[in-house]
């Protein structure tokens, strides 16, 4: 049987004939541009990481916040440091860039232990802060300022400041005792 | 006919009035309706269409009259029972707080009984049917009747807790959206396009494409309304590309039924129950388009939370399932009643109010949508918010209207179809329909050899490899998805190169319903496992308020609070300095059931704490006015001097215990 319209009836089932015809072409194409979208959304996302996912992209658009910031006081260090996502974007660049010099929980190898409360630049917030922009030279440590960005720096320094003095056992201390001064 | 069906049909009429009455009590505040309006909407109103449309549809493309028509009847009163109980209870503050599914306990079981009712007469009329194989139609309402008690039932287990809870909830409500309001009346279409346009059906190949692309596809794109939350990426991730791809399998279709009503002709101006049709095919389509933009970050970024949903969700349950109503009347009625419609002129006048209506209420809630998320978002040249909460809320109000007027215009077409409908009941009489119930055995295939066949194993082996590939490294992921892709193709060639003559694996399946059931249950049933398991496998927190916080907390669910606060604060720069730092999963681990909400009507609660001191909040819950200008929150005086139970004993003010509730959101334990 042949329908003027719809072409050959293949079969009637439930008392309703049916047709057989196939979706139009440019169908097609929406279907492979939408099944290329969602492969790509799985593999440039949870498979491999090339396009970041909202919390990343969230952090990365904080420090670049951070990075245009003003001042950098001893204060707004400290309260980075409470910050759960400051620190943790800080830890990230920390395990990525610091761990060769520093060991993998900051416990000291070339460089110095970085848990204890001795520190050779000076353990005053900014100190740090500024230790790891402008870096020691003299003692062989870059500067971080230019490859990492103003805002990743203040944040590897908040982490810093929730690791030290917890004296994990590692390289012996380096530097002068610092204590914050009473207020 | 048998009675059911009629009683059924009556039932849609009953159901309006449900679905109508939440406009008019002004006393009672928007948190403790608004279910009432969602649930009247969708299980009322969209619950009867379906009920009746299945009971109707089933009879004729299975030959077999109703066998348990006591059964349907008690279905149908049990149905309206739990809807008014519904409607009754959560006003009075009796609620779960999950939404869709606001109603308590006894109500959820009740539920779940009319369903077994529901699900007992669609069995028997497909074991005795006349007709050979089951028609698409069928296929749907078998998903219907396996997925949506399934996740109301898990939904209502109170199990869950925090993120579990919310991606538990948003399954459920994604079942609700897709195998309630969507696929069973996809299966009403399959039947009604060729009979009432007295066309064939333009294509049996894309309706097998549709049907198992949607029950295999659907649940997956469930996290789409939790994207930006506390959720893992891989979660949100699959959401996207499941709800990616959803827009051109909805899209196929909602074309199969547009070119099924090719060659109607003229009748395609002159019949309502076409013209409702068509609009209402056009009406998806327009929605599966909105739906794609909404599952993606950006898009979700800029609207979430706003009125955008409220355009989305409207565009489905007006244009899409209200539009389809009218078409089932107004091609039901006549008939039931053995005579003809009315009035043709007041239907046609009908279809206009109710485009207007949706297309103004539609478009005002896109307005509203995109003009409230850029405020949200928009801050000056020192990098300070520029708008307060209250500003961004104030700047509505032309949209709101727009809202109203849509609203009501649409509401306003219903009531002439209702007078239309009643007039034409009136000058008929019932009488029983006629169709072909021939008492033949028909042969049947045996579900075994077509489970245990190779369509099936591919399915199995192709989602296997995708499901590997989401387990596995990057590379090794590329690798199966390019597998999968190669064996999936090549499964497809096999089907297509197969010996014309005899019939398909597909067309064996449909002679038995035990082999297509089970086939459902276990495609639909795979994915919610294999997305759920990760979060359900959690053991759940343990909460760490006091006595008199968790009693606010009973406040807040009881007064709805949820449907226009969220307490998700999402990741980005503007809500962190609206609200506070970013809302992680551990905030709310201990929540049951999770409060995380879908709506900014109000600000996030997330970290109120601390942000006004008590005194502040008596002030703002007694009179809003006093405090925020041009707030649109209701007063909430009345919780003063009502009392609420503290665990452990003694009792304190409701106004205390919420205030006590609030101040801890966002504080650590």
């Amino acid at each position: 049987m042949i329908d003027p319209i719809q072409g050959e009836i293949v079969q009637t089932t439930g008392g309703i004939p049916q047709a057989d015809n196939r979706l139009p072409g440019w169908w097609l194409w929406l279907f492979w541009i939408a099944l290329a979208l969602a492969a790509g959304t799985w593999l440039g996302g949870s498979a491999f990481h090339i396009v970041p996912g909202p919390l990343d992209r969230y952090l990365a658009d904080r420090t670049a916040a951070l990075d245009t910031g003003g001042l950098v006081t001893d204060d707004m260090l400290a309260s980075l440091a409470r910050d759960r996502l400051a620190v943790q974007a800080g830890a990230a660049a920390f395990q990525k860039n610091c761990t060769r010099c520093h060991g993998d929980r900051a416990e000291g190898k070339v460089g110095p232990n970085l848990t204890d409360g001795y520190w050779i630049g000076g353990g005053a917030p900014v100190d740090i802060y500024a230790t790891i922009v402008e870096g020691r030279n003299a003692k062989g440590m870059p500067p971080w300022g230019g490859e990492l960005g103003r805002g990743l720096c203040k944040q590897v320094a908040a982490y810093i400041l929730t690791i030290r003095d917890q004296n994990l056992p590692g390289k012996p201390p380096q530097g002068a005792r610092w204590q914050p001064e009473p207020r | 006919m048998a009675w059911g069906v009629l009683s059924l049909a009556v039932g849609v009429v009953l159901a309006l009035e449900l679905a109508l009455a939440p406009d008019l009590p002004p006393a009672l505040s928007f948190g403790r309706l608004r279910p009432v309006h969602t649930g009247a909407a969708v299980f009322a109103l969209v619950g009867n269409l379906v009920f009746a449309g299945i009971y109707w549809s089933s009879q004729r493309l299975l030959k077999v009259r109703l066998p348990h028509p006591r059964i349907a009847s008690a279905h149908f009163w049990l149905w309206q029972l739990c809807a008014a109980a519904a409607a009754v209870t959560v006003p009075l503050g009796f609620s779960q707080g999950k939404e869709l599914a606001e109603a308590v306990w006894p109500i959820d079981l009740a539920l779940a009984a009319a369903w077994i009712l529901f699900a007992i007469n669609l069995a028997a009329m497909i074991r005795r049917r006349a007709e050979p194989r089951l028609y698409v139609s069928i296929w749907f309402y078998i998903a219907t009747a396996i997925a949506v008690p399934a996740f109301h039932l898990l939904n209502a287990a109170p199990v869950f807790a925090g993120v579990a809870d919310a991606m538990v909830q948003a399954w459920y409500a994604q079942a609700a959206v897709s195998f309630f309001l969507v696929a069973p009346v996809i299966g009403l279409v399959y039947d009604l396009a060729p009979r009432a346009g007295g066309r064939p059906l333009h294509s049996y190949r894309i309706a097998i494409l549709h049907f198992w692309a949607l029950v295999l596809v659907f649940g997956w794109a469930a996290p789409q309304s939790l994207l930006n939350g506390a959720l893992p990426d891989w979660a949100q991730a699959l959401a996207v590309a499941a709800g990616l791809l959803l827009v051109p399998l909805l899209l196929a279709g909602a074309l199969n039924g547009l070119f099924t009503l090719r060659g109607t002709g003229a009748r395609l101006r002159t019949d309502p129950v076409l013209k409702f049709l068509a609009a209402a095919l056009f009406f998806q389509v327009l929605w599966a388009v909105d739906g794609g933009l909404l599952t993606t970050h950006a898009m979700s970024a800029l609207v979430g939370g706003t009125d955008w949903r409220s355009g989305h969700v409207h565009l489905a349950a007006l244009g899409w399932d209200g539009f389809m109503v009218a078409a089932l009347l107004y091609y039901l009625v006549p008939r039931l009643w053995g005579t003809e419609l009315r009035s043709r002129a007041a239907a046609g006048a009908h279809l206009y109010m109710a485009t207007v209506g949706l297309l103004l209420y539609v478009f005002s809630m896109w307005l509203a949508g995109a003009t409230q998320g850029v405020m949200w978002r928009a801050e000056d040249a020192a990098g300070r918010l520029t708008y307060t909460f209250i500003e961004t809320a104030v700047a509505l109000r032309f949209p709101v209207w727009g809202r109203a007027i849509g609203g009501g215009l649409y509401l306003a077409g219903f009531l002439v179809m209702v007078a239309n409908l009643a007039l034409t009941i009136r000058r008929g009489r019932a009488v029983d329909g006629e169709f072909d119930a021939a008492a033949a055995t028909v042969p049947r295939e045996r579900s075994r050899a077509l489970l245990w066949s190779r369509p099936v194993a591919v399915t199995a082996a192709v989602l296997a490899l995708v499901v590997g590939a989401g387990l596995a490294n990057a590379l090794a992921s590329v690798g199966l998805l390019i597998v999968a892709l190669l064996l999936a193709l090549a499964g497809v060639a096999a089907t297509v190169l197969r010996d014309p003559g005899t019939p398909s694996w597909h067309q064996r399946l449909e002679t038995s319903g035990r082999a297509l059931a089970v086939l459902v249950a276990l495609a639909l049933f795979s994915g919610a496992a294999a997305e759920l398991a990760p979060f359900l496998a959690r053991s759940p927190a343990d909460d760490p308020s006091t006595p008199l916080e968790r009693a606010g907390r009973e406040v807040y669910i009881a007064e709805g609070c949820a449907a226009c606060h969220t307490q998700m604060i999402r990741p980005f720069l503007w809500e962190v300095a609206r609200y506070g730092e970013v809302s992680s999963a551990d905030d709310s681990a201990g929540d049951r059931p999770s409060l995380w909400g879908s709506r900014r009507i109000g600000p996030d609660l997330a970290r109120t704490a601390g942000a006004h001191d008590a005194d502040w909040h008596v002030r703002h819950l007694i009179d809003p006015r006093t405090v925020a200008f041009a707030s649109t929150m209701p007063s909430y005086r009345h919780l003063i001097a009502e009392r609420i139970a503290i665990a452990g004993g003694g009792e304190a003010s409701k106004m205390d215990a919420l205030v006590a509730y609030l101040q801890r959101l966002g504080r650590s334990p």
